[in-house]
């Protein structure tokens, strides 16, 4: 053992290069895998947690309150078996304005919010944990959630308007409450509190809420069977909506899956980088070592020994790289998972997940030990004289066909030689081209990945034709919104958007519906499949409904909106337009059917635009436009510029990526640098030679730069398709999570151009890995090398 | 017109050997069409001589004027560039690329020093023709025997039409038939005009072969001889060097 012990100490001292690009291979790599175990392990607890802790609502009804009332809404839950019940609360949605603005009258910043009329924050069901302040008392009281503060800078003591009513009702935020309803602030609906008794004041169209609790967990049927005996039970167009657990579970963890999904890509990218970059390391040192091998045995190692020195020898630096890795992966995952947590005001989880870091910490050491072991064990096996003739074999004994190809392409002799040497080693170049190519395919996604969420906000956000949009409050009526846009030169095109639900038999969650009224055709909402609506009866609807409902484009159904029966021929599939929310937070509000507000109109005759799609001449000044609109009626109109939108999630997880495209890159790097300097080193004769025969240093400099140029434009032309190709897939399976079917301009965000140069970037990458060895290789003494025959 | 190689006052220090320089003040003279022969114990600069005379290293002081040209400043390019078109160069381990077949290894040469594909292979092919081994030419280096080895790298050193053909201890590696052969093929380039410096610590040879015998101990010239014909004996040698430390 002893002998072993020396001999390693010596083998390190002496490859000390080696040995550090082995450590620092495996310091980019064990941080990688640990930043994405970390996070898989992490970021699917936080929503499970909080909705036991908070004792969270399995289903959640909103009522009409015209249509039932609260004695009958106290016996459903014996109707339908929940074991615990919160409510009836009084609830109503309805826009605030809010912000600095508010004190010089008018033209703030709304928002709608879902309020409900609570007396405390204690309940059997939907417990509320209050994070800041206090629990309402009295009138013009306020609380709302930690995330809407945060996200518009909302302090305790800050005030609001309630814009239902025309009184306009100011109220003081006294607390801050969090809410596993609410997933993120940033996309789909807030909640917000006040006393019960003042609910009804907020706004005139109230209804109520109930939250029940079952005393097991309901699968997705057993809540429709029972939302359908909800509705058998009551009368008809009582139920207005609900919402289920496991769908808002689907809503928190569904952006969670899609960063985790990327990010187990990416780990498992520069895994399978680092594990190519380091079984090319070992066996390349394995392969030097040939000829000490044969002198060791000669000496009197036995083979265990031989391979016990190799693997000690690999171990130590792959320890040192994981002592340093392992902890910056960890640290790297602390911004995101204390992101995820924040939002629902959990305690800041410690993300050092000891179980992640030793299982990284094995995985790398398994990787390393068989890249050790098995060209060891063929070295160990060798005779000392077989080992050491096999050393000093020329390197012509083992010519690669590949090589000799390249060598004999009609190129300035340096060039071809450098080009026939990378391949004269065929696995060599292989497991090198291999890191390389992950490396460029990683860049591809990186920037395929935003290109294709910047195409999709703009999809969502479509109406690509619209300039405006104007919404007006609820006690605002429509004739007058019409009438102000009318009034307004510039205006070439209005399309008004109703909302509606729409039940459909066989799925128990009612369909949102968007009923238009204009010329909506040309809204520019992508239809994928079949053709838009073109008048009354006829609906466009999202992959999700075609699903649940089990349709075809072509067939008809009867639907009922409000209680009321309604046939609808399905003419095409769109790609969900109108929510936001839906694009990262796959939820039933992907489940969308558009519609002409003549159909809406059969079912509900009273149906009145909320929204407006606003086009104006071309040429004519958007803002000043909106100045205009707002100024005649700054409480109850609130105009935006339809510009573009900024995602700040896929920004995020964007930036992320791209830190984890330059770590592959690097590692592809110094994959090309290893095999360069292992190529080098076994040639440094051959090089010595050729400049005997008159090669100058930047002609050998050129030679060793081919041999990279070569990797890299193998890596990079095989990255490019397998980059595109795991595009392809991740967006597929995101359009699956989110229920639609994505427009194909989603997937061809990559220009020929554009991929070219990311090639390059393959070969800039190899190049920048080869710039040592190749001065190295340059600077060779002639004399001296071949002074030691 | 000037001497093709002109040494003076050489010495050559390596880095490590700072008390014994390799060599300690040699000035020499070769003209072309010469068939020098060098010769001394193992360790006494016959290498580094030679080493010096291809540009392949510095002297630390001194000149090393070939064809007028100073080797001591020429930069690393333009030492390559001498190297390629001035000397022809032949190791005692043959130092053929391995990766390369026969004709390969002699054609690359001439593509450095800028011939065309086309060119560079006539002219290898017609070496090999003349040192005998056409039918080695697709072969790799690894198959050839060790006297066929060294004809190649001859070839290949051949290729430029060099100044001069450098060979150190071209002999030493191979049997003595072969070395012989090796022999008869220096004498027979020399014949026809080809200047050839030889390293070698084999008397015998250098009697036979050369035209000038210099010897080196311990970095010093001691000795330089003209000899009559080639026909001279080694015993020749000797009594040359005892009448002129007598005289
Ligand atoms: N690269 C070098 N670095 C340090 N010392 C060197 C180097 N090359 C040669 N020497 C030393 O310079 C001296 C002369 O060496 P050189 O190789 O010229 O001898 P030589 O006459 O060719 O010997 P041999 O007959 O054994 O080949 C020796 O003492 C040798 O150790
Ligand atoms: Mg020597």
């Amino acid at each position: 053992m002893n002998a072993v012990i020396t001999k390693v100490l010596g083998d390190l001292r002496r490859r000390r290069l080696q040995a550090a690009v082995i450590a620092f291979v495996i310091f980019l790599a064990s941080g990688t895998t640990t930043l994405g175990l970390t996070l898989l392990q992490t970021s699917s607890h936080p929503w499970e947690r909080a909705f036991e802790a908070q004792r969270g609502a399995h289903l959640t009804v909103l009522f009409d309150r015209h249509k039932v009332d609260p004695e009958q809404l106290a016996r459903t839950p014996g109707l339908i078996g929940a074991s615990q019940v919160g409510g009836p609360w009084p609830w109503v949605e309805t826009s605030y304005e809010l912000g600095a603005h508010m004190a010089i009258g008018g033209g703030g910043f709304k928002f709608p919010l879902i309020t409900v009329g609570r007396e405390s924050p204690q309940a059997d069901v939907e417990l509320l944990r209050l994070v800041a302040g206090r629990w309402v008392r009295g009138p013009g009281e306020i609380v709302i959630t930690r995330s809407f503060a945060d996200l518009n800078h909302i302090r305790l003591g800050d005030r609001m308007r309630s814009l239902g009513t025309l009184e306009r009702r100011a109220l003081v935020v006294v607390g801050e409450a969090s809410d596993v309803d609410e997933a993120d602030s940033e996309f789909g609906t807030q909640f917000a509190w006040v006393t019960e008794s003042q609910l009804p004041l907020l706004a005139p169209d109230w209804g109520y809420k109930m939250a029940y609790r079952f005393p097991y967990a309901p699968s997705e049927q057993e809540l429709r069977a029972k939302l359908a005996r909800l509705q058998m039970a009551l009368p008809a167009g009582a139920v207005l909506a609900s919402m289920n657990y496991l769908l808002l579970q689907k809503v928190f963890n569904g952006g969670n899956q899609i960063a985790l999904t990327f990010f187990l890509a990416f780990g498992i990218f520069a895994l399978l980088a680092c594990a190519a970059t380091v079984a090319n390391l070992v066996i390349g040192i394995v392969i030097a070592n040939y000829r000490e091998i044969g002198v060791m045995k000669a000496v009197g190692f036995t083979p265990l020994q031989v391979v016990g020195t190799l693997v000690v020898q690999m171990q130590l630096p792959t320890l040192a790289g994981c002592l340093f890795g392992v902890p910056a992966g960890v640290a790297l995952s602390v911004p995101l998972v204390d992101r995820e947590t924040a939002s629902l005001a959990l305690p800041p989880e410690p993300p050092f997940a000891p179980v992640m870091a030793l299982a990284t910490l094995l995985a790398v050491m398994t990787v390393v030990l068989l890249a050790t072991v098995v060209p060891g064990l063929r070295a160990g096996r060798l005779s000392a004289v077989g080992a050491i003739s096999m050393a000093t074999a020329p390197s012509g004994g083992r010519r690669s066909w590949l090589g000799s190809m390249l060598r004999r392409l009609p190129l300035p002799r340096p060039l071809a030689l450098g080009a026939g040497d990378a391949f004269a080693r065929p696995l060599r170049a292989g497991l090198t081209a291999l890191a390389v190519l992950v490396g460029v395919a990683t860049l591809v996604f990186a920037t395929g990945l935003p290109a294709s969420a910047r195409t999709l906000v703009d999809i969502a956000f479509a109406h690509r034709s619209t300039d405006v949009i104007l919404q007006r409050a609820n006690a605002y009526p429509d004739q007058k919104v019409m009438a102000t846009l009318a009034a307004q030169p510039e205006t070439a095109l209005v399309v008004g958007l109703a909302g509606a639900q729409v039940t459909v038999p066989g799925v128990a969650d009612p369909i949102t519906v968007n009923a238009y009224r204009g010329d909506s055709a040309r809204l520019g909402i992508p239809v994928i499949r079949g053709r838009w609506f073109s008048g009354r009866g006829e609906v466009v609807a999202t992959r999700a409904v075609l699903e649940d409902t089990h349709l075809e484009v072509g067939d008809s159904i009867e639907g009922l909106i409000s209680g009321q029966p309604v046939l609808l021929l399905l003419v095409g599939e769109v790609f969900s337009a109108n929510n936001t929310a839906a694009l990262l937070r796959p939820t039933a509000l992907a489940r969308e059917m558009e519609m002409d507000l003549s159909t809406l109109a059969e079912a509900v005759p009273e149906a009145q635009p909320s929204y407006y799609f606003v086009t104006i001449k071309p040429g004519s000044d958007a803002n000043a436009y909106i100045r205009r609109i707002q100024a005649t009626e700054p409480d109850f109109l609130d105009a935006t510029e339809n510009r573009d939108q900024t995602v700040s999630g896929i920004g995020f997880l964007n930036s992320i990526m791209l830190v984890l495209a330059a770590v592959l890159a690097l590692i592809a790097a110094a994959g090309v640098f290893n095999t360069l300097l292992l190529n080098t080193r076994e040639r440094v004769r051959d090089t010595a030679v050729l400049k005997a025969l008159g090669m100058t240093p930047a002609q050998v400099l050129v030679m060793v730069a081919a041999g990279a140029v070569v990797l890299g434009v193998a890596g990079g032309l095989l990255g490019i398709p397998a980059g595109v190709g795991v595009h392809r897939a991740m967006m597929q399976g995101f359009a699956n999570l989110l229920g639609n079917d994505l427009p194909e301009s989603v997937f061809r965000v990559f220009s020929a151009p554009g991929l070219l140069l990311l090639a390059l970037a393959g070969v800039a990458v190899a190049l920048v890995g080869s710039l040592l060895p190749a001065r190295w290789a340059a600077m060779t003494r002639v004399a001296e090398v071949l002074h030691s025959e | 017109m000037t001497r093709l190689i002109e040494l003076s006052d050489v010495r050559k220090l390596y880095d490590g050997g700072a008390k014994h320089p390799a060599l300690n003040g040699v000035s020499l003279g070769v003209e072309r069409g010469e068939f020098l022969a060098v010769m001394g114990p193992s360790g006494s600069g016959k290498s580094t001589l030679l080493n010096l005379v291809a540009g392949l290293d510095r002297p630390t002081s001194g000149r090393v004027l070939v064809n007028g040209r100073d080797l001591g400043r020429a930069g690393e390019a333009e030492l390559a560039r001498y190297r390629r078109s001035g000397v022809g160069f032949v190791f005692q381990f043959f130092n053929l690329l391995g990766s390369l077949s026969v004709l390969e290894n002699v054609m690359v040469a001439a593509q450095l020093a800028g011939s065309g594909t086309a060119a560079a292979r006539q002219r290898a092919r017609e070496l090999l023709a003349q040192l005998g081994i056409t039918d080695q030419a697709a072969r790799y280096p690894a198959r050839l025997s060790g006297g066929q080895q060294q004809r190649v790298a001859i070839a290949r050193a051949l290729v430029n039409r060099p100044l001069m053909l450098l060979a150190d201890e071209p002999t030493g590696a191979l049997d003595s038939r072969s070395g012989e052969q090796v022999m008869e093929l220096l004498v027979e380039l020399n014949s026809s005009g080809q200047t050839v410096l030889l390293v070698t610590h084999d008397a015998k040879l250098a009697a036979r072969y050369a035209g000038r015998v210099v010897s080196l101990v311990d970095g010093r010239v001691a000795d330089d001889v003209v000899l009559q014909a080639s026909t001279a004996s080694p015993a020749e040698v000797v009594r040359v060097r005892v009448e002129e430390v007598a005289g």
